[in-house]
């Protein structure tokens, strides 16, 4: 059965940069992207996704509102978090939210691509 | 002791002690000047009398005749013909030389009552440089007698620590005045720097406030702007990871072109940072 | 003369607040430890008392002339007109470092001599004439005083002595005083 995995960044590019990455892993993956973050929140209940992919800085929605409207609407889909920011702040702040698998930082290199095949691989078998 | 001699000592007794005491409370040349005009008369008889004070090259001299008194200071040009001789000597000295005494009175303001026959003299020098010459002009029924030396002795002793005392105190107060001078010099200078110095801290706690409003707005803007910094700039780091692992075609296909446009989203992100950076800091406060 | 009944001498105890006022006024400007018979023969008229002891004062006592010359004219002239009170008592002052001058003292003829200023004879010559014969005072005596020295205000404190004396020497004959027991001790 293939992992079913959920992009939200409102960078077209990040999102084409993870497929790439995602694909070439061994690993068997259903991929859906979304650079506008509300259209991506109405479709998590329905794509049921196995991972959800989330950048932090967006506009309109950003990851922590995301993440917050998930917690209201209980959803619980394992979130692993993919920013840009190094903050030390935002890192701290993941321990309110549950469902959030690990936190990656960009830009993506082979240590971090190992760590994500990790995390998938392991977190989500359970 | 014959009543005369009792009388001469009661005389004396009485004359010396109001002139040393007229004399201590004179506290200027002036006053001096005054005393010497009322208790020399009650001392000895004269035709008239010249004090000569002197220390180093300024002179003091007193000229007194029965009339008045008269006051000058300067330098040796006010001594008489006589006082040059005087000068030179420093014991008694009896002066009968006719012209001699004439010369010297040719300078005498007014004629005196009687010519004198005689000039009774003495340089006293009290200090290395310093001393005072007294010139007795005697004769007719004003002669000045040897008994009298020793009421003069003490009249030039008196005499000279008087003006010495005034001159040190007049001294003392010019340097006083001097020194007073410099200081309110010192001062105005002094009040001078501390406004100096008080715009200069004004100036330097309202440039620190700047300063310190300026580092506030950087901080926050470098943090602001690091993430509009980075976030283009990791993309450009994760497409050169793609590059290392993607087949070649690949990569000139599908992340060349995204390379450029992030690289050109960068280029954007940079410029409008150091824009921004550029009116935060020139706006004031 | 014998004291006259109409000067009856008001002695230290027996006399009034304000007059003994007066009497201490006396000891301590004249430095005596006693009070003169000249002030106690007039003690029972404080008004005139208070009014000839400031005339006294003022003339005798304070001024810039010396002492002794004023003292000098006071025995020259009671002595040539006759006032033994004063005669005695003035040679006894004007000689407080040793004895009086003794009867028979003429002192115009000791003033002559040299040892003694000029300005003394003069002050004492001129004073005393202008005292015995006040109306013969002409403007050579004036400036005989000028040419000894003296200045105007001198001039004014040395002639004053000369109506000083004619009113001690007044009082003294008239209320009939006797010299003080006490000046003759001092004396003595």
């Amino acid at each position: 059965m293939a992992t079913k995995i959920m992009l939200v960044d409102d960078s077209p590019i990040c999102n084409l940069i993870m497929q790439k990455v995602l694909t070439r892993l061994p690993l068997d993956v259903d991929i859906s992207d979304f650079t506008n973050p509300l259209t991506a929140f109405g479709q998590v209940a329905e794509l049921n996704p196995t991972v959800i992919f989330l950048d932090l800085n967006m506009p309109e929605l950003d990851g922590w509102g995301f993440l917050q409207q998930m917690k209201e609407t209980n959803l619980t889909h394992p979130v692993i978090i993919l920013t840009s920011s190094t903050s030390a702040l935002d890192q701290a702040r993941c321990v309110e939210f549950p469902n959030v698998l690990a936190y990656h930082t960009k830009p993506l290199t082979k240590e971090v691509v190992g760590a994500l095949l990790l995390t998938l691989q392991t977190d989500l078998a359970q | 002791m014959s009543t005369t001699l009792e009388f001469r000592y009661r005389i004396i007794y009485e004359s010396l002690s109001r002139f040393s005491s007229t004399l201590s409370r004179s506290a200027t040349l002036e006053e001096v000047k005054h005393c010497l005009q009322r208790q020399v008369k009650y001392l000895f008889d004269y035709q008239f009398v010249r004090f000569c004070f002197y220390q180093q090259e300024h002179y003091i001299v007193y000229a007194l005749a029965p009339t008045g008194c008269t006051l000058h200071c300067g330098e040796a040009d006010l001594l008489w013909a006589h006082e040059g001789l005087l000068k030179s000597r420093d014991m008694p000295t009896i002066i009968d030389d006719e012209r001699l005494i004439a010369d010297s009175l040719r300078r005498a303001s007014s004629p005196l009552p009687h010519l004198p026959t005689q000039i009774w003299g003495w340089n006293v020098g009290f200090n290395p440089g310093s001393g005072l010459m007294v010139s007795v002009f005697s004769g007719g029924d004003r002669t000045f007698q040897p008994a009298d030396v020793p009421v003069l002795k003490i009249t030039l002793e008196n005499l000279y620590a008087k003006i010495l005392s005034i001159r040190l105190i007049e001294e003392v107060h010019q340097s006083k005045k001097a020194v007073e001078q410099a200081l309110l010099g010192l001062q105005e200078k002094s009040d001078v720097i501390s406004r100096l110095v008080a715009t200069q801290e004004a100036i330097i706690q309202s440039r620190t406030r700047e300063l310190e409003v300026k580092n506030t707005k950087l901080l926050h803007l470098s943090r602001q702007h690091a993430h509009t910094i980075r976030e283009p700039l990791s993309r450009i780091l994760s497409l050169a990871y793609l590059v290392d692992v993607l087949p070649p075609e690949e990569v000139i296909r599908d992340i060349i072109p995204v390379l450029v446009t992030t690289s050109t989203d960068l280029d954007v992100a940079l410029r409008q940072v150091i824009q921004l950076i550029d009116t935060e800091i020139a706006s004031p406060g | 003369m014998k004291q006259n009944l109409l000067y009856k001498t008001v002695s230290y105890d027996d006399a009034q607040p304000v007059v003994r006022q007066i009497y201490d006024e006396t000891k301590r400007e004249l430095g005596l430890p006693f009070v003169l018979n000249w002030f106690t023969c007039q003690g029972s008229n404080p008004v005139l008392l208070q009014g000839n002891w400031a005339k006294l004062k003022a003339t005798l006592i304070q001024g810039s002339v010396p002492n002794i010359i004023k003292q000098l004219i006071i025995y020259n002239v009671s002595s040539q007109r006759g006032c033994q009170y004063c005669a005695k008592a003035h040679s006894v002052f004007a000689n407080t470092m040793g004895r009086s001058f003794g009867e028979n003292f003429i002192i115009t003829q000791n003033l002559d001599s040299e040892l003694i200023p000029l300005s003394y004879r003069t002050a004492v010559k001129v004073v005393t004439n202008a005292a015995l014969n006040s109306s013969a005072v002409t403007a050579e005596d004036f400036q005989q005083l000028f040419d000894a020295g003296f200045d105007e205000n001198e001039i004014q404190e040395l002639m004053a002595q000369a109506d000083l004396v004619n009113m001690l020497n007044t009082i003294a004959d008239i209320s009939g005083i006797k010299i003080d027991n006490e000046l003759l001790e001092i004396d003595a």
